[in-house]
């Protein structure tokens, strides 16, 4: 099966198995007042800490892509030059 | 070029997360978790962009038939799915502080959440369509018909909604919090500006890849 099928099904089925439990308790009342910086906070850092992940982990993904495509056009220069000398 | 996007794009990022973590003042009622708004807006900003130029590059596509288009848009919604994931944790994670849930059914995030299913289906459909034209033909349409409902989740916020407004269009009763301060405003600007730089400088980085992964596959058929 193509690559990117392999990659994509399991990320959107991990986030329906994430998304599930958390729909079942997902109900309670809005918070009233202010909110306290120490809940908070931990809810920043959780954001920044995916936004950069998931910011590297497509970069880590473009950088293996294009090493896999590097090696591709290498093999065809290769097999290019063997069709010339024939 | 690229290479001066990718500096300015650096530099514009560090600045960015001094602004938005240490330099703009906590908001009067989500007091540090307003600093959540700075990255959930910009991704949500991008992924409609990045979403947009698959609708123009699908539309192109159709009519002019050029491979360049397919390519572009192929790329866009890539990019676009990983700024609508985070669009969504981002707001996952704001909802718990703002609203105390995780999720709830309100118009905004359920058709957000289309709105990614729309184009992971996109994506698959890309990976399991016949390869070459025919492919490309049928993703053209779905690039087309999945972008109407970018409009839909941008107006949502008009019905009966939890979700803050669009800033400029809800009065202070209607929304969650309010960017009270001109350095908010300035550090939402800027993160706004540096996410789009950052889309930019993938996207182009991401075409130029397909283009050679399509130029290797060509040659291989045709000397296969």
């Amino acid at each position: 099966m193509p690559r990117l099928t392999t990659r994509f099904l399991p990320l959107a089925l991990a986030l329906l198995a994430w998304s599930l439990p958390a729909l079942a308790l997902a109900q309670g009342e809005p918070p009233t007042g202010q909110v306290s910086p120490e809940r908070a906070l931990p809810f920043v850092f959780a954001v920044f800490a995916v936004t950069w992940a998931a910011f590297f982990g497509y970069a880590l993904f473009m950088a293996r892509r294009q090493r896999d495509l590097q090696r591709e056009v290498q093999a065809l220069r290769q097999m290019l030059e063997k069709k010339g000398k024939e | 070029m690229l290479s001066y996007l990718i500096v300015l794009g650096g530099a514009l990022m560090v600045a960015n997360l001094f602004l938005s973590l240490v330099w703009s003042p906590p908001d009067v009622n989500l007091t540090e978790g307003v600093r959540i708004f700075y990255f959930h807006a910009p991704v949500a900003w991008v992924s409609f962009l990045a979403f947009f130029i698959v609708f123009v590059a699908s539309i192109l596509y159709l009519t002019r038939k050029e491979q360049r288009w397919d390519l572009l848009a192929n790329a866009s919604a890539e990019i676009g799915v990983l700024f609508a994931t985070l669009m969504l944790i981002s707001g996952s994670l704001f909802a718990r502080i703002a609203w105390n849930v995780w999720w709830t059914w309100d118009p905004r995030l359920t058709t957000a959440l289309i709105l990614w299913f729309i184009y992971v289906g996109y994506l698959m459909l890309r990976a399991y369509a016949p390869q070459g034209a025919q492919g490309a033909r049928y993703a053209a349409v779905l690039g087309i018909i999945g972008f109407v409902d970018v409009p839909i989740v941008y107006f949502s916020v008009r019905l009966r909604t939890l979700h803050p407004r669009p800033i400029g269009t809800g009065g202070a009763e209607a929304d969650t919090f309010n960017l009270a301060s001109p350095e908010m405003v300035i550090t939402l600007v800027l993160s706004v500006l540096t996410f789009t730089l950052l889309f930019a400088a993938l996207l182009w980085l991401r075409y130029r890849m397909k283009e050679v992964e399509e130029a290797t596959e060509r040659i291989r058929r045709d000397y296969a």
